[in-house]
């Protein structure tokens, strides 16, 4: 009899052990899952940051500046508050681009900048500065090519256009406004 | 054929058809106001050239300057160092590209007004010099009413001089006439007492095969 119930008290016990342990997992995937979204676990983040891309050759290619930032360890994926791209190629003109939050995906590979997107491109020479503002914008910094959906102002000397959607091409130095553009050249007497 | 107010001008073969029409007298210049103004431009779509600075507008292209209208299926636009801005506006198809401007008045209340079309129109800002180039025709009214029309192949109209000069041949040696239709100048019910001269017209023609 009292093996029996020494029996009893063991398999309750072993049982009790397997619930709690299965409770617990399904707490922390919860947990993990609250804490991540989609891309993951926080694994890290760092405030005050400036990231140096480099080229095969060891030159800079682009500098990534932001306040914070914010690592999501299994997707690679990384947000950022206040960020600033520079991009850096000696054989170009300096493009900078600021946002009030960015994401990048791909470790770098694409950034999506959101809220009073700011691209100045650095006046060179006799070539004026160019200029666009918009609400968000999608850049691809090894490929120096950036690109809109959304309603864009471009700023190009004195030239002043409007458009809904922009690809901006940094190497080929070439602007596509895509639809419904709409802008002014001033006269000359006003320069 | 000739007859008042009308001139048909055949030309020879290929050989060059250059045919001045000289407005002398008092200039009848492009609005003062136009150029001061800044243009005002729409359309679907616009790719800039941004290492030569050339903005390229295609698509249902408006360009306003005041007064001064242009139209076409792509616009080329361009600045010089020192503002000058030069537009190419051009068209294909059975749609022509288009200009339209209106002229400083030489008769109180009346209008002048300019109407352009051609294949290709080029717009010099230095310069004050409009080129109608292919399918070109241009008419001149005042107070609405047509008073002189001119068409061939490539029109050059200086506002500065206010002369046009007409070519019957395009550059690739096709096209062979030039046609005016000139209204008188005598300004007999032309409208109110001139408040200043009147625009005599002199028209020169250059015979085929002799030096400009």
């Amino acid at each position: 009899m009292g093996e029996r119930i020494a029996s009893w008290f063991a398999i309750a016990l072993m049982l009790g052990v397997l619930g709690t342990s299965y409770w617990y997992g399904q707490q922390l995937r919860a947990t993990i899952a609250g804490e991540s979204g989609r891309i993951g676990a926080v694994d890290f983040f760092a405030e005050n940051i400036a990231l140096t891309d480099f080229d095969a050759q060891g030159r800079p290619r682009y500098r990534l500046f932001a306040d914070r930032m914010t690592h999501y360890g299994s997707s690679d994926d990384v947000d950022m508050i206040r960020p600033r791209l520079l991009s850096m190629r000696a054989d170009q003109p300096r493009v900078e681009t600021t946002a009030e939050s960015a994401h990048a995906q791909n470790n770098g590979e694409t950034i999506q900048l959101h809220g009073n997107v700011t691209l100045t491109r650095a006046a060179a020479g006799r070539l004026p500065s160019l200029r666009m503002y918009t609400d968000s914008l999608s850049a691809r910094p090894d490929e120096d090519r950036l690109w809109t959906d959304a309603p864009v102002r471009m700023e190009s000397g004195h030239s002043r256009l409007q458009a809904h959607g922009m690809e901006y091409d940094n190497v080929a130095r070439r602007v596509l406004l895509r639809a419904d553009v709409v802008g002014s050249f001033p006269a000359r007497s006003r320069q | 054929m000739t007859r008042p107010g009308r001139a048909g001008v055949p030309a020879a073969g290929s050989a060059l058809l250059l045919l001045a029409a000289l407005l002398v007298a008092r200039p009848v210049l492009a609005e003062r106001s136009d150029r001061d103004c800044e243009a005002n431009v729409t359309a679907d779509h616009s790719t800039l050239d941004d290492l030569h600075q050339v903005e390229v507008l295609t698509g249902h292209v408006v360009l306003t300057k005041c007064s001064m209208r242009l139209t076409g299926d792509r616009m080329e636009h361009r600045q010089d160092d020192s503002g000058y801005q030069y537009y190419v506006v051009t068209s294909e198809g059975q749609d022509l590209a288009t200009f339209h401007e209106r002229r400083d008045p030489v008769r109180a209340d009346v209008e002048l007004t300019l109407d352009g079309v051609g294949e290709r129109i080029e717009y010099d800002d230095k310069s004050d010099r409009v080129t109608l180039l292919r399918r070109a025709l241009v008419k001149r009214y005042e107070g609405g009413e047509l008073r002189d029309e001119l068409s061939g192949a490539r029109i050059v109209y200086d506002a500065r001089k206010s002369s046009y000069d007409v070519d019957g041949r395009n550059v690739d040696g096709s096209g062979d006439r030039v046609h005016l239709r000139i209204a008188p100048r005598n300004g007999a019910g032309a409208g109110p007492t001139p408040t200043a001269p009147v625009p005599e017209l002199r028209t020169e023609r250059q015979p085929p095969g002799s030096a400009p």
